[in-house]
């Protein structure tokens, strides 16, 4: 959804890793879900809003937006509902480049919903996420899982 | 002050703070985060729609010199659509939509107000009567329903179906005691609702029909985990409603149907608000 926030943050640290770290397809790590606990009633842009932290490398570095041109997408599955969103990455063009290597926060609003599964009230859901990245050639990257998110649902 | 009080009710701002109270009454029964742009979209929507609907209607049964004279007699109809058009526009660009929920809105909606296009052709369709009762009832269920959960109405989850009914049931009795108010000036026109197509008593027995269903949906709402606090509010605004019919057997000013009635789907939203404090 538009309103989803997602920002890359590019790591300017040069790290020594293997060689299979940069590759053609993105790759992603689940890095952490701040914070993880967040009341059914949290208001939009709101300070309770979880941020999702993923890491993500690509050796061409073909990810973000470039307006009318390609689009990068985050796909992300809530497991529960079973129901898979996309958002667009945020235009990077100044800093991607070869072996591009970021961080992706992403605001979390969008995907809450409870568990259909329960009916109890009150009760605190525990949300687990899917997750992927395509990049401009669509080259889609491994599938990692994100959580645990814990929903109170009242 | 009073001047401020009857613009706000005659060109439906009023109205359109309501349609947004019950989309965060499905929002907070359903235990869905609180979207603003989503609330704000439903209320410029609602404004946007009634004050098109409103000078579609003046324009249809009234006759105007030339379009320009329309046009200056209702400048302030205007303005407020084009306000309420660049809200939906701005609260549209922050958000993605289940365009399929919108559509049917629309086409119901759209459905509701042929019967004032002053085109001859379609005159047959002011016969509909209580068809047009029970389209602008489901197009409201839907705008304070389906839009603000932003799921196709086939991946909704029980609860929210018993909600879907209930706001229906609601909404219906609403749209009757307007239908009813109405019923005198329909006739003239030629246009036929509910109220014109049943006896006071028959519509009566229906009225109280829709009000036992009303109450059996919101506490079939029990049995999927909504708080019973919630539920005796639900059942608590039935009562309310039914005093208010009753009230609307005398003959009411303009405030009772635009405040009073049309305050009741404020206060249903405002009622769970509090419970949910």
């Amino acid at each position: 959804m538009r309103n989803t926030i997602i920002i890359l943050i590019i790591s300017l640290i040069a790290v020594s890793c293997g060689k299979d770290k940069f590759t053609t397809a993105p790759q992603i790590k689940f890095k952490s879900i701040k914070p993880d606990r967040v009341p059914s009633n949290v208001i939009i842009h709101s300070a309770d809003v979880p941020l999702l932290t993923i890491g993500v490398t690509d050796r061409e570095g073909d990810l973000g937006f470039v307006d009318g041109k390609d689009t990068a997408f985050l796909f992300i599955r809530n497991i529960a509902l079973n129901r898979t969103d996309s958002f667009h990455l945020p235009d990077i063009q100044s800093a991607a480049g070869k072996n591009f290597d970021s961080d992706i926060l992403m605001d979390m609003f969008d995907v809450l919903r409870p568990d259909p599964r329960y009916t109890n009230r009150p009760r605190v859901d525990t949300l687990m996420f899917e997750l992927y990245v395509k990049d401009f050639a669509k080259n889609k990257s491994n599938v990692i899982t994100a959580g645990p998110l814990y929903y109170e649902v009242q | 002050m009073k001047g401020i009080f009857h613009f706000i009710l005659s060109h439906s701002i009023f109205i359109s703070f309501c349609a947004a109270a019950l989309a965060l009454q499905t929002l907070l029964l359903l235990s869905n985060p609180v979207n603003v742009y989503l609330l704000a979209l439903i209320f410029f929507a609602t404004l946007s729609g009634y004050n098109a609907y409103w000078l579609t209607s003046k324009f249809s049964f009234n006759k105007y010199a030339s379009f320009l004279f329309f046009l200056q007699k209702n400048t302030s109809s205007l303005l407020v659509l084009l306000v309420a058009a660049i809200g939906m526009l701005f609260c549209f660009t922050h958000l993605k939509l289940v365009m399929y929920n919108i559509g049917i809105t629309f086409i119901f909606l759209a459905l509701y107000a042929i019967p004032l296009i002053p085109i001859k052709q379609l005159h047959f369709t002011r016969k509909a009567g209580f068809v047009k009762t029970i389209l602008l009832a489901l197009a409201w269920t839907m705008a304070t329903i389906l839009i603000p959960l932003q799921i196709p109405i086939t991946e909704m989850p029980v609860a929210g179906l018993l909600i879907f009914a209930v706001r229906f049931l609601f909404m219906l009795m609403l749209c009757i005691i307007f239908d009813k108010r109405d019923a005198a000036v329909d006739k003239i026109r030629g246009l036929q609702s509910l109220a014109t197509d049943m006896s006071s008593t028959l519509l009566n027995y229906f009225i109280a029909f829709i009000l036992v269903a009303y109450i059996i949906a919101a506490w079939a709402l029990k049995f999927y985990g909504i708080a019973l606090s919630h539920i005796a509010a639900l059942i608590g605004m039935g009562g309310i409603t039914l005093w208010v019919y009753i009230s609307s057997f005398k003959k009411r000013d303009y405030i009772f149907y635009y405040f009073l009635v049309d305050g009741l789907m404020f206060l249903s939203g405002l009622l769970t608000l509090l419970v949910s404090i």
